[in-house]
């Protein structure tokens, strides 16, 4: 991903909810981090690719062997 | 504002709820405000019949009858299931997030990769490994990892070839751990629906039942494994009784249920070698070794020009026919399609025991079980050979009709067609797994 940012606003309110959000949870750095990851996680959406890897799709197949379903 | 608990246990059956409730204290007082037991979908597998569930639609909307599905213009070849197949369907998860209530998911069959809700998804057993990222939000997966102490289980898969003891062991530590993610849960996020499923039961009753059943043809006497089924469900109460102190059970909706039950297996039919011995699947030369349908295809040793049906299934016989149109190579004309599935029927259901003595083997048509759109690839016939007391095998070359061992090892029982229900509520009577997902989103829908 490019390194080069843009500024956007949001609103004050939608910020401290956030920020609000992170100091409970965790998982984030900072709000722009939040923000980057909802919107590709939003994105990507529309685009996802198959649900397993070859080698995920391995290890579930060993594991449904396994299991007597293969 | 209600808060609905459904707390799912996978392969609970009813006759052993039913004979040792009064030894699960915790359970009983769900059970003995409401309980019945309901039908699972046909087949009575983990994935199709929890969807359902769910769902509260036909397995034909879905397109399940499996963990796997066959690939279109293929005969043997499968794509594993996973959530992007049904990603479109409304489960009561949606429906929770539209009436803008959160929702926790925990280990429910058939979330992986994790939808993405208003709320906390932990993925079920399809997770390939704690490398992928099987929770939604993906940064409470580092919580799961941390409150587990980096030794998270995703599955005990393994059972069939391990010690009881060394299994029974691990079973009891997969409780404790899903039920501390459960309860880290509940504790820490807002939900308004709360869905937590264990794979336990299930996969004790495929290797411990041996030891509680005497009349098993397989029995074990061990006086210490005797009661391994038994302690399994009581370390679930335990469990759960630590889970109701988390909730008001004179406000909040607690619900639970199985998904299919289990009973006890004698043999496999090997359900290909019947269609061979009867011309209804043709060879172009027998293999070696005995091998699945789908390595024998790949080797070209199946003569799919002249093959009228051919089979799948490890707990229930899946028949598909060979037909023009939609296999790459059919060679039933539609026209001829219904009564072919007769006959191929009326073949199965004449399957006896090694002695020759009848089974009540019960056959169910596609035409008279599933509807939606998803339906054209489905088993055209679906057999539960001595109505389940008798699993499905599709390997081919082992040169008889049943079998005590698949390829996957043996198993001690076959999935059994009924689940239980109990809830904390007086509820309108319900007969089948498809009637719950209606049921929920009633309870939902109160303040």
């Amino acid at each position: 991903m490019t390194s080069e940012k843009v500024t956007i606003s949001i609103s004050k309110e939608v910020y401290d909810k956030i920020l609000k959000y992170i100091q409970t949870h965790g998982g984030f750095n900072s709000v722009e981090e939040f923000i980057e990851f909802v919107i590709n996680e939003v994105l990507s959406e529309e685009t996802a690719g198959p649900a397993y890897s070859k080698e995920d799709e391995e290890k579930i197949k060993e594991r449904l062997r396994a299991l007597g379903y293969l | 504002m209600v808060r609905v608990f459904v707390l799912g246990i996978d392969c609970a059956e009813p006759t052993q709820v039913e004979q040792w409730i009064d030894e699960l204290p915790n359970l009983k007082q769900i059970y003995e405000t409401f309980y019945t037991r309901v039908l699972s979908t046909v087949p009575p597998i983990t994935i199709p019949a929890w969807l359902v569930a769910f769902s509260g639609l036909n397995p034909g909307y879905l397109g399940l009858y499996d963990l796997k599905f066959r690939r279109p213009g293929t005969y043997t070849d499968m794509e594993l299931y996973s959530y992007n197949v049904v990603k479109d369907i409304e489960f009561v998860w949606n429906y929770a997030n539209a009436l803008k209530k959160r929702v926790i998911l925990c280990f429910v069959p058939g979330t992986y990769p994790p939808p993405r809700l208003q709320g906390v998804v932990v993925s079920d057993f399809f997770t390939p490994s704690i490398e992928s990222g099987f929770t939604w939000p993906p940064f409470v997966k580092k919580e799961i990892l941390s409150i587990t102490g980096g030794e998270y289980i995703i599955d005990v898969y393994d059972y069939k070839r391990m010690e009881p003891r060394k299994l029974f062991n691990l079973l009891v530590k997969k409780i404790e751990q899903d039920f501390k993610v459960m309860r880290y849960l509940m504790k820490n996020y807002r939900w308004d629906l709360f869905i937590g499923v264990l794979m336990s039961i299930d996969r004790a009753q495929h290797t411990l039942w041996k030891f509680f059943d005497k009349e098993h043809p397989r029995h074990v006497h061990d006086p210490e494994l005797e009661q391994g089924l038994l302690k399994l469900y009581k370390k679930i109460d335990e469990e759960f009784g630590e889970v109701l102190k988390l909730l008001d059970i004179d406000r909040d909706v607690i619900v639970v249920m199985s998904d299919h039950g289990a009973k006890r297996m004698y043999y496999r039919v090997n359900v290909n070698e019947v269609l061979i011995q009867e011309g209804l699947l043709k060879l172009k030369e027998r293999p070696a070794r005995p091998m699945t349908l789908q390595e024998a295809d790949k080797q070209g040793l199946v003569d799919w020009d002249r093959t009228i049906a051919w089979a799948w299934g490890a707990y229930v016989g899946q028949v598909w026919i060979n037909l023009q149109g939609r296999e790459p190579r059919g060679c039933v004309r539609p026209s001829e399609y219904e009564d072919v599935c007769k006959q191929v029927a009326d073949v199965l259901s004449k399957v006896t025991d090694p002695d020759g003595k009848k089974l009540n083997n019960i056959v169910y048509f596609k035409w008279d079980i599933y509807e939606g759109p998803k339906t054209t690839y489905m088993p055209d016939i679906t057999v539960y050979f001595d109505n389940l007391h008798y699993g499905a095998n599709d390997m081919i070359g082992l040169g008889s009709v049943h079998s005590i061992e698949a390829l996957k090892g043996a198993d001690d029982s076959n999935h059994a067609e009924y689940a239980i229900f109990m809830i904390n509520r007086k509820v309108e009577k319900l007969s089948t797994i498809q009637n719950v997902a209606n049921i929920l989103k009633k309870l939902l829908q109160e303040e």
